[in-house]
């Protein structure tokens, strides 16, 4: 029984060593071989989940580019800026979407829950920090345990193959079909697109987004935090006054953008909380002029300003 | 026998009833329980059975001791999916007293190993082929269900045979020898052969519980068809309340019939081109004939309805055959080829791997454990429920 045991445990310790060493190779040739590049004339850039996907038309915005990734948290935005910002000096601005459905606790799923840690967990796992490593492994071990063989599998994959991370891992997604289409065939979309807004605030989701503050300051890269239009049948407001208390209380010191009453109609939104092709087109015809004629002043006087604060300038300029 | 009527098979016999009558005009509403089936339910009805009928025969004495008894009933490594133990091989076991034997639990590691591996990297891989094809039979050709029912061929021996090895592996690291229930099945040049070497502890279980009681084959020729048939469709009716399986075990009992009537149902006793290493061409030929037969039958398992079992082999047998597959899975291929290349020279064992690598260094058997280790990590298929669990 003894000599069982050691023998057992010896090669228990070869085969975690050996995996070991082949995840940190893996991870050594995938950051070597894949890499974060965008285009030079890029100065701006968009990050978020599928809110800000859906609806910033890059193609029609000059000198931005959308890299937004539906289902995307915090988690997994912190090192795609990280090594965006590493490999782009261009960059000068970064928008964060910041909305209601990012706050809520059962957005925690999106970091270990059992689809996500076989999709994001993967796909950044050579980006991510040691500690966030530690996270993963320490909130769900089970899972982590179950969708290993998956990660290991996906790194050893982008070890050998070439990736684009930021074209392929994100970019603007036009949407078909408008409210009523969707108020027809609710049943036909899959529960899991949409989040179910409590009342709370996650924790892990402002320790992530707190760091991707810091990190942004650190290398001197202005920061704008966003919030997509939504639409006023839209349940996620349920949260709202917490997100008002975390943006006058924990966010002062941060710019804040507030489009989320940007005048749409009920044509221009999929579903309550994603704009369509044609919501998207407008929103992103009225970006680009405010980017380019507006954004250098509007956030003199205020670090938090909404689409009629702008506006309501506009018209006292004239 | 009551539990496994009420719940496996009361729905059925009350659904086809109402088919029945509906063929005749007279509608009636089935009254059905619709309970959830207990897992493993056959497999420990039978196990159970072996001990009261063996009783019956005064094979073995009735258990008093409780705590063995229980552990025979509910010894967890064969309780969900077999094998299907007996009462003389299995109590006897756990009256004696085990000392830890090294090599025992060394070859039950291995045995594990190797069951995982046909599980997680062959199964579960086909399955995803098999699956895809399968789901949506309509959207493809001919020869893209040929690919369809040999990957599910192939993912059934190793779901199935995989499961076997981990509980025969589990088992010996408590120093017990459960029934051996896969022989290489897939190399088998008869239908007989084959009969013997898949799901061996429930063949032999009707074997000898049935087929042999109704008089086996020393009877006449009717009998024999008749008996033929009996335990074949009876085998069909145990792995499901449902027409696929009983057509499944018909189709079986046809195959294996000629071979029992021209008394060449025992011709093939050893494991092909024993002591050689490769077959002669009529070895090659009957091996494949035989696949083919087994996969063909393999249809009705796992099609969704007899009349989707029939759209299949329909599109099969069409011209569109002699297009190339929709669907080239080229990396499960390789890992299949692979998968049974091993298999083949490991054929002489329990399983696999059991001597292809004794005798060889240390350092040479611990790579390959850690280079299946790394299959099982790399290779792994989408995760798939063990079919035989459903039984």
């Amino acid at each position: 029984m003894k000599q069982f045991l050691t023998r057992l445990s010896l090669f228990s310790l070869c085969v975690l060593g050996l995996l070991m060493i082949l995840i940190a190779t893996s991870s050594w040739l995938a950051i070597k071989n894949n890499d974060f590049k965008i285009k030079k004339n890029t100065t701006y850039v968009l990050l978020g989940h599928s809110h800000a996907k859906c609806a910033y038309n890059d193609s029609i915005i000059l000198n931005f580019e959308n890299f937004s990734q539906s289902g995307e948290s915090y988690f997994y935005t912190l090192p795609k800026i990280k090594e965006i910002i590493r490999s782009n000096p261009q960059v000068k601005t970064i928008f964060l979407e910041f909305t209601n459905n990012q706050l809520t606790k059962k957005v925690e799923e999106w970091i270990a829950g059992k689809k996500y840690l076989g999709y994001y967990y993967a796909t950044y796992f050579p980006y991510i920090e040691s500690k966030s490593h530690l996270f993963v492994i320490k909130s769900q071990p089970l899972v982590y345990a179950r969708n290993l063989p998956i990660v290991c599998k996906d790194l050893l994959k982008k070890s050998i193959s070439k990736h684009q991370y930021p074209y392929e891992f994100g970019g603007f997604k036009p949407l078909q079909g408008n409210l009523d289409s969707y108020k027809t065939n609710k049943a036909q979309f899959r529960n899991e697109d949409f989040v179910e807004i409590k009342r709370g605030v996650s924790k892990i989701q402002l320790q992530y987004l707190q760091e991707i503050i810091a990190f942004l300051k650190d290398k001197k890269i202005e920061l704008i935090l966003i919030r997509s239009p939504q639409h006023k049948s839209y349940q996620g407001f349920a949260n709202e006054e917490d997100f008002n208390n975390l943006v006058k209380n924990e966010l002062v010191s941060v710019k804040f953008l507030d489009l989320v009453k940007f005048p749409l109609s009920d044509d221009d939104f999929r579903d309550p909380e994603h704009l369509n092709n044609q919501g998207a087109d407008k929103l992103s015809r009225w970006f680009n002029t405010f980017l380019n004629e507006d954004f250098s002043m509007v956030f003199h006087n205020q670090k938090h300003v909404s689409y009629q604060y702008i506006n309501e300038s506009k018209i006292t300029k004239k | 026998m009551g539990f496994l009527g009420i719940f496996k098979y009361f729905d059925f016999f009350a659904a086809s009833l109402a088919s029945a009558f509906a063929s005749i005009h007279i509608h009636l509403d089935p009254w059905t329980l619709g309970l959830i089936l207990p897992v493993g339910i056959s497999f420990y009805t039978f196990h159970g059975l072996s001990y009261v009928i063996d009783i019956y025969h005064n094979k073995i004495k009735a258990e008093h001791n409780f705590v063995d008894y229980s552990l025979f009933v509910s010894f967890f490594p064969l309780l969900v999916a077999g094998p299907i133990e007996r009462a003389t091989h299995l109590l006897p076991q756990i009256k004696k007293t085990r000392n830890f034997d090294y090599s025992q639990a060394v070859d039950g590691l291995r045995q594990i190993l190797w069951g995982l591996f046909k599980k997680v990297v062959i199964a579960d891989n086909c399955a995803e082929v098999a699956n895809q094809i399968f789901n949506h039979s309509s959207d493809y050709n001919g020869m893209t269900l040929v690919l369809g029912a040999v990957m599910f061929s192939i993912q059934i021996y190793g779901d199935f045979s995989g499961y076997s090895d981990i509980a025969l592996g589990t088992a010996r690291l408590f120093g017990i020898e459960l029934l051996k229930n896969f022989a290489f099945p897939y190399f088998s040049r008869d239908i007989a052969e084959f009969w013997r070497r898949w799901h061996i502890s429930l063949s032999s279980w009707f074997r000898d519980y049935l087929y042999i009681p109704l008089g086996g084959s020393k009877v006449g020729v009717w009998k024999k068809v008749r008996n033929t048939f009996i335990i074949f469709v009876v085998s069909g009716f145990w792995h499901g309340a449902n027409w696929t399986f009983i057509i499944w075990g018909f189709l079986n009992a046809l195959f294996i019939l000629p071979s029992i009537l021209s008394n060449t149902n025992r011709t093939n006793m050893q494991i092909v081109a024993c002591e050689k290493t490769f077959p002669n061409f009529k070895e090659v030929a009957s091996i494949v004939l035989t696949f083919l037969l087994a996969t063909f039958a393999w249809i009705f398992f796992r099609a969704e309805s007899v009349v989707h079992a029939f759209q299949i082999i329909q599109t099969i047998f069409s011209l569109s055959i002699i297009n190339a597959p929709e669907i080239l899975p080229k990396a499960t291929l390789l890992l299949v080829i692979a998968f049974f290349i091993v298999e083949w020279f490991g054929r002489m064992g329990n399983y696999a791997l059991q001597f292809i690598f004794s005798g060889k260094p240390f350092l040479w058997r611990w790579s390959i454990y850690i280079a299946l280790i790394a299959c099982v990590f790399f290779f792994t298929g989408k995760e798939q429920a063990f079919i035989y669990f459903q039984f």
